[in-house]
């Protein structure tokens, strides 16, 4: 099966890392990315397809990744949100969880724990 | 042949990125990556591989980036050093241009240009862009960097404004023992090429001596005396 994953993270070099790292698993593919949660709310409202995946920058100007987790999670409850980020304090991580994430990474994870957890989101069931 | 890069970052799903990154772009090949500028050391110091180019993080635990680039830039000073941040603050750019970087890329920067800079500081020995200029030039008012020479005159100020990237960087090698064959060699460029720069320098800054460039880079605090 194949899954569509979104990229939200403000820097570009970072962003293209990631996209390389994703699209080293074949069941992967980048469908969106954005440089800031307002930038990708209005790209998500625009796709015709929608991600399964969101890859979610904490930090970031113009609107964060909580704001665009809450908005997103209320308004395209099937898509998986996973946070990643530099920040490691539990108020973060429980604000992104509150605000609708599935998962929380953090971007000193190693890149196995990283695509395991990719992969595990991608499995998991939405009620 | 690929030009040799060593990564510290501390984050390790952004060093395994920014890896995939530099091989994706074929011109160069990652030769060992770290986690903090201690353990960038010890592999550096442990292995027979030396890079040419080291695109150093500059928030990093244990050892910062700051503190790395000054021991990495007097032990191997053939080792060209890119600071590599998400801190865009001038206090950031000036203090690892001072510490030995020879170049300041933001980490929100194009991979374009990302690719650029690596070969420009490769083949040219620096790249300055308008951020590492202008965390050189001290503000208008403030004291200069220079304490026991007061604050800088406002018209220095304006005269540093006017020069490019390429003055700034001869006026700083024209403060050095270098001969003038030596710079044009350090900055990849001909003879020719330094002696237009000198007199372009001499015109702008109304100097007439290599003396007059020296006394001008001290009290603009373009060049510092340790």
């Amino acid at each position: 099966m194949q899954f569509n994953v979104a990229l939200v993270e403000d820097h570009a070099l970072v962003r293209k890392g990631l996209r390389l790292l994703v699209e080293g698993l074949s069941e992967f593919t980048v469908l969106l990315e954005a440089e800031n949660g307002e930038e990708f709310i209005g790209m998500l409202d625009d796709s015709p397809v929608k991600p399964d995946i969101i890859l979610m920058d904490v930090s970031m100007p113009l609107m964060d990744g909580l704001e665009a987790t809450k908005i997103i999670s209320r308004k395209y409850p099937n898509i998986k949100i996973v946070a990643l980020s530099v920040h490691d304090d539990m108020k973060t991580v429980e604000a992104m969880i509150d605000a609708g994430a599935h998962n929380y990474l953090y971007k000193s994870s190693s890149p196995d724990l990283f695509l395991s957890v990719l992969r595990a989101v991608s499995k998991t069931q939405i009620n | 042949m690929k030009i040799k890069v060593a990564l510290v970052e501390d984050h390790h799903l952004i060093r395994r990125g920014l890896t995939l990154l530099l091989e994706n772009l074929n011109d160069f090949e990652v030769v060992y990556d770290a986690f903090n500028g201690n353990d960038f050391l010890k592999k550096l110091e442990s292995s027979d591989v030396k890079p040419d180019i080291v695109l150093m993080d500059v928030n990093m635990p244990v050892m910062n980036g700051e503190q790395t680039t000054r021991v990495l830039s007097e032990k191997f000073p053939g080792i060209k050093i890119i600071a590599l941040s998400v801190n865009t603050d001038l206090d950031s750019v000036r203090a690892m241009i001072k510490a030995g970087a020879h170049a300041y890329l933001f980490k929100d920067a194009a991979p374009e240009l990302f690719q650029t800079v690596i070969n420009k500081v490769h083949t040219d020995g620096y790249f300055y862009d308008k951020h590492v200029i202008q965390s050189l030039i001290p503000e208008r008012g403030k004291p200069s960097s220079i304490k026991h020479h007061g604050e800088v005159a406002d018209r220095d100020i304006e005269l540093l404004k006017k020069l490019s990237a390429k003055e700034l960087t001869f006026l700083n090698y024209s403060c050095t023992e270098a001969t003038y064959k030596e710079i044009a060699d350090s900055m990849g460029i001909t003879i020719r090429t330094v002696d237009g720069y000198r007199e372009s320098l001499f015109a702008k800054l109304d100097v007439r001596s290599r003396i007059g460039l020296v006394i001008f880079a001290i009290k603009s605090g373009v060049f510092k005396i340790h």
